[in-house]
């Protein structure tokens, strides 16, 4: 019998919206934080109160302190939300990427090999985003820079983002991409002898 | 030399390997036919490379003519399970698996900038890496500090002066635009 039931398709539901609250009111609003659910599944009928709900998703921040206080509030709001309603949930939380963050002398050269050859208004300025990228990683050990290289569509209309099922890129930037890649190595070797004398 | 005329020269190259990952992608830490590729391509091209790095990873290695630093430039190499819902004829051929994060194009532009760093090595004032890594997509795995540490293990003291370089793809800005920050 239905009321019989600890739902956990209808805590999973609670627990979705609960989450929306840890960047709208536990994060200061000028720091960067995304909490996303990009994963459910359970149930296996209409007509079947399924017992369990598994849920996946992505925290990102720029912010490692901000990235403690944000999985802090998931851990107790999963807790909590799954105890209110008489259920009970497991947390699986794996410590993702540090934000990737450019070495400013490697980022500079960059963006002077770009502009030497694409031209001055080849590098527009952008603000920080929060797609996760494990470049990160590399640049913990070694300094570095991690460049984005656009690729939009001569067809606006067309144009998705990254991971839609329509994604695609305009085929002139590889050449663009790869003479970049082998100015960028020449000028980097060159400015490493250059500081090494 | 024009390094724009040299790369004209090989683009429909370029276009061709980016369509042949298209249509044939594979996931995190099973990139088994795209190493495979890579590798013939690197033979192709006289590149001397080390492969089965973090799992699928390959390292290609130029060495210039003269002693100097050591730079590498990185692509990755998993795709994404997505179903893919274009209409161009080089579509996936596998089922709820996808280049849909332009992995494609950065293992293209690697494989290109390798073959003609690689035509340049008398002029090149130290080692170039060229890094295949696997598994970016992966929650947190441990690929790219392994494929760092093998490339750089016995080297240590130069590590320090070494850099490394990444071309992902981001839509919203023009083709051939680069963001730098």
């Amino acid at each position: 019998m239905p009321h019989k039931t600890n739902d956990p398709i209808v805590t999973a539901a609670y627990l979705i919206t609960n989450l929306q609250t840890i960047v709208a009111r536990s994060v200061d609003p000028l720091e960067a934080a995304v909490v996303t659910i990009g994963k459910i599944e359970g149930g296996s009928a209409r007509n079947i109160i399924g017992n369990q709900v598994t849920l996946e998703g992505t925290v990102r921040t720029y912010q490692p302190r901000i990235k403690e206080k944000v999985k802090e509030r998931l851990f107790a709001i999963a807790n909590h939300t799954a105890e209110m309603y008489g259920n009970t949930v497991e947390v699986e939380y794996y410590d993702g990427y540090p934000a990737t963050i450019n070495t400013p002398e490697w980022a500079k050269l960059a963006r002077s090999t770009a502009q030497k050859l694409f031209g001055e208004e080849a590098t527009p300025d952008v603000d920080p985003v929060l797609a996760a990228e494990d470049f990160s990683r590399f640049l913990e050990e070694i300094p570095g820079a991690f460049i984005w290289l656009g690729t939009r569509l001569q067809d606006a209309e067309k144009q998705r983002g990254l991971h839609d099922p329509r994604f695609d890129i305009n085929e002139t930037a590889l050449a663009k991409g790869t003479a970049f890649f082998v100015q960028l190595a020449l000028d980097t070797l060159k400015e490493l002898r250059k500081s090494k004398t | 030399m024009n390094l724009l005329e040299l790369v004209k020269n090989i683009e429909s190259e370029l276009i061709e390997i980016r369509r042949h990952l298209h249509r044939n992608p594979e996931l995190s830490y099973e990139e088994y036919e795209t190493a495979k590729f890579i590798q013939d391509k690197l033979r192709s091209y006289g590149i001397p490379f080390k492969s089965g790095i973090a799992g699928t990873g390959i390292l290609g290695i130029i060495k210039g003519k003269d002693e100097g630093g050591v730079v590498a430039l990185r692509a990755d190499m998993d795709a994404l399970p997505i179903q893919e819902e274009n209409d161009h004829d080089f579509i996936s051929k596998k089922k709820n698996i996808m280049h849909a994060c332009g992995h494609d194009a950065h293992m293209a532009m690697l494989l290109g900038a390798g073959k003609i760093l690689n035509q340049l090595r008398d002029r090149l004032q130290g080692t170039v890496l060229l890094v295949f890594q696997p598994a970016e997509e992966k929650r947190p795995s441990a690929a790219p500090n392994r494929c760092w540490r093998l490339a750089c293990s016995g080297k240590s003291s130069r590590m320090l002066s070494t850099d490394s370089m990444s071309g992902p793809i981001f839509p919203p800005v023009n083709s051939g635009f680069a963001i730098v920050r």
